[in-house]
């Protein structure tokens, strides 16, 4: 069972590495910082395979940590390195 | 370790060495700052690999949450700069520097095969000084052994950092700009309101998480900085939603949290040394209950200091970034891509 | 092997499989919008069913309670993440694809 869990954590791996490829090329900001996302949701999952797969219940509770922190990063982006477009926008209304 | 720990681990560590050149070489600073976000993630997967939970909670917390709010913040305030290219246009500076940046690279390389070999070198069963401080756990106070050795055995490593801390925060306030009108006009921007409906939802769980982690650093992976740490990204997480003003913050409140761990330190030091004992030892019966305090104070301190690292320098009104309505490089990028 | 163990790999299995449907949509839809609901929708389910098997697994109730309450966190974390994102781009005037569907190419299917 854990060699099953190792190797489900080795193929989300994979995918989280696909998604550089969206880092890397995506045309818009949005799109990278999507990525972060998709970074962080795709984290929890592996670290809450690895727990089972290593006997460790406590490394949950870092799933429990990335899963709260999930958003911050996006809120940060469209708060505070989007709004000088967004400030435009509103001026010209 | 069986062949998909291999995998695992080797996956891992292609990744880790991918990011870290990709963002170094990247010229884009916000496609670098969003690589080191994934940089950080994967780090705290790796803490997570290598079963050294106290660090993965810190990781997790640090990359996840702070130093991405942070950088991506300073990155707003430098749109559109792009990172100086590389001196391949100025053929006769870089013939001059070139043997500079050759010799560097070669110390690096050397350097980087000396820990390889050092660490290839460690007897493979070495436990190090665990077995020391197992030994010593009777006098500890706690049955963390992280937590003892942290707070107790190399308290006056803490106490140093702590002081670092607030010297830090200290800078930062002396640092802020007198007058942020600009920053207090907290208009309600249109379609925030399901921020607003996260944070309420979010900040009492973050809260709790927060005691929790204090409370399990007594015998489980957690402790006086993970339990900071989150305090500091909760208060992240209020400021970018505009529910909490830092101007608004009384100036006694922000001075007293940001110094109360170091404060209560240098109490607890100062007790125990007019006692007659040795620097930071703790009498073995009240050993528990100061650590509980000083992890208490900690936290808060390292909160409290967090946010004023983050809060204490907002855009200002003569800032060119904000002001300018500059046309959206990334929406032509759609038509070249 | 019990029922339990089968119905976990089952679950695990399902939830990996959606992740990699996340994935193959957030390479191939082609602007920011579609890949929103990739990104958060599939993951989302996906890491559901991987927590459903998982608490299948667990020891004790509270861990059980503790990988629930863990989902339903990522779930407000990407919904409110997709949702800023989504708006921020339409605000700033991010122009989504026109595809062959689209009410613009076909104006009589309303």
């Amino acid at each position: 069972m854990d060699d099953f869990y190792m190797g489900i954590a080795v193929f989300l791996l994979l995918n989280i590495l696909l998604g550089l490829v969206r880092i890397l090329r995506g045309p818009t900001a949005q799109d990278r910082m999507l990525m972060a996302q998709l970074f962080g949701t795709t984290g929890v999952a592996i670290i809450m395979l690895l727990a089972e797969a290593l006997d460790l219940p406590v490394l949950r509770d870092v799933a429990l940590l990335f899963a709260l922190l999930g958003a911050l990063a996006t809120v940060a982006f469209v708060k505070r390195y989007w709004p000088a477009k967004m400030l435009g926008k509103e001026a010209g209304k | 370790m069986s062949t998909i720990a291999w995998l695992f681990d080797g996956l891992l560590v292609a990744a880790l060495l991918y990011l870290a050149w990709s963002l170094l070489s990247e010229q884009d600073l916000f496609k670098a700052v969003v690589l080191f976000i994934a940089f950080g993630l994967l780090m705290a997967l790796s803490w997570t690999r290598l079963q050294a939970p106290d660090i993965a909670l810190a990781e997790a917390v640090i990359s996840a949450g702070l130093s991405g709010v942070l950088l991506l913040d300073a990155v707003g305030y430098v749109r559109g700069e792009k990172r100086p290219a590389s001196t391949q246009s100025e053929a006769v500076k870089a013939r001059r520097i070139e043997p500079v940046r050759t010799g560097l690279n070669l110390l690096a390389l050397l350097f980087c095969a000396a820990l390889i070999w050092a660490v290839l070198n460690l007897p493979p069963l070495d436990s190090g000084l665990s077995s020391i401080v197992q030994a010593q756990m009777g006098s500890a106070g706690v049955t963390s052994q992280i937590t003892a050795v942290l707070l107790n055995f190399r308290g006056y490593d803490t106490l140093l950092e702590v002081a670092v801390l607030v010297l830090a925060a200290i800078g930062c306030l002396t640092l802020r700009e007198a007058d942020q009108s600009a920053a207090a006009a907290h208009s309600r921007e249109p379609g925030m309101q399901v921020l607003d409906g996260m944070i309420q939802l979010v900040i009492p769980v973050m809260l709790l998480v927060s005691g929790y982690l204090l409370w399990a650093g007594e015998h489980a992976p957690g402790g006086a900085f993970q339990t900071g740490a989150m305090l500091g990204a909760a208060g992240f997480l209020l400021l970018l939603g505009n529910r909490m003003h830092f101007q608004q913050i009384p100036g006694w409140l922000l001075r007293i949290s940001a110094s109360l761990g170091l404060s209560i330190f240098l109490l607890v030091a100062g007790g125990i040394a007019i006692s007659g004992r040795s620097l930071l030892e703790y009498p073995v019966s009240n050993a528990g209950k100061l650590i509980v305090l000083l992890e208490t104070a900690i936290s808060i301190s390292i909160g409290s200091i967090l946010i004023i690292l983050f809060a204490a320098n907002p855009p200002s009104a003569s800032s060119p970034t904000i002001d300018q309505a500059t046309p959206s490089e990334d929406t032509t990028e759609i038509g070249s891509k | 092997m019990t029922i339990a163990t089968w119905l976990s790999v089952a679950l695990v299995l399902a939830g990996a499989f959606f992740f990699f449907a996340g994935t193959m949509g957030m390479l191939r839809f082609p602007d920011v919008y579609t890949r929103l609901h990739a990104v958060t929708k599939a993951d989302n389910l996906g890491l559901g069913l991987i927590v459903a098997g998982l608490m299948l697994q667990a020891e004790s109730w509270p861990a059980m309670l503790k990988l629930a309450l863990i989902w339903l966190l990522a779930l407000l974390a990407s919904a409110t993440a997709c949702y800023l994102v989504g708006n921020s781009s339409l605000r700033s005037g991010l122009p989504p694809v026109q595809g062959r569907y689209s009410v613009r190419r076909n104006p009589c299917r309303q």
